[in-house]
């Protein structure tokens, strides 16, 4: 799946949400200023809903 | 970046729970009356809940209440209308809670135990679900809330029957009595926590 997103999207997501780092954290390690991060999160994070959407769904009440 | 991409980004930030109190209110305010981006962000809690590693711990214990109702107690009040979103999404967050327990993703699907047949005190245990946050930023959300308002005391206990209602695992606590004692004036209120069962 994060194969398929442009590395510095999948770079943010796999720090931000698999290993939980703060978005500060992230920007220290990739250089990258605050603005950057949350945006980057936010582009990997809506293409891996775009996908998973469906599957996603099923579990809301 | 229209206007429904500048609130899911700002939905994402608060998942990983990284807005400031100004942006959490304006979101919390936005999705109360947007259903695309609430959409997006049930999605991405989901979505969290679904790939975190470590699991959050979702048990609402009176223990719980208790630090909930002391923070509650020593801050100044927040603007009603930052109050109502709040509710608004803590409800969400508790409901959301609900229908993890009740429907389980599959490699969550392991029995839960049910708790002992005699009273004690009120206690959810959602240990196998990956809940959608830690107890410690529960209480601060709700505290926050109660903070505001107490007349959402009220509200929040309803939902917390709602919850017990729903779990089937509520029990009657016999300790009110003592909890009463402890908290003075506001014990009163926490036996409203007691849930017909």
């Amino acid at each position: 799946m994060l194969e398929t997103l442009p590395v510095a999207l999948a770079q943010a997501f796999r720090l931000a949400v698999f290993e939980q780092r703060s978005y500060k954290e992230i920007g220290d390690l990739q250089g990258w200023p605050l603005s950057r991060v949350r945006m980057d999160v936010y582009r990997a994070r809506q293409k891996v809903i775009a996908v998973l959407g469906p599957a996603l769904s099923e579990k809301q009440p | 970046m229209n206007i429904f991409e500048e609130f899911e980004m700002l939905a994402s930030a608060f998942v990983d729970d990284e807005l400031n109190r100004d942006e959490t209110v304006t979101l919390l305010d936005h999705l109360g009356i947007c259903e695309t981006c609430r959409c997006f962000y049930r999605q991405a809690r989901s979505l969290g809940d679904a790939l975190s590693a470590s699991p959050v711990p979702a048990i609402l214990t009176d223990k719980i209440w208790q630090r909930i109702e002391s923070r509650a107690q020593r801050r100044p009040m927040m603007p009603a209308w930052g109050v109502r979103a709040a509710a608004g999404i803590l409800v969400a967050v508790l409901v959301w809670q609900v229908a993890q327990f009740r429907f389980p993703p599959l490699q969550d699907s392991q029995p839960i135990e049910a708790g002992p047949e005699e009273s004690g005190p009120i206690q959810l245990s959602l240990e196998e679900s990956k809940g959608a946050m830690s107890d410690d930023r529960f209480i601060e959300l709700t505290s926050e809330i109660l903070r505001a308002d107490r007349r959402y005391h009220t509200a929040m206990l309803q939902v917390m029957a709602d919850v017990n209602q729903a779990t089937g695992i509520a029990r009657l606590s016999e300790e009110s009595t003592s909890s009463e004692n402890e908290h003075g004036e506001t014990g009163g209120e926490w036996n409203e926590r007691e849930v017909e069962s």
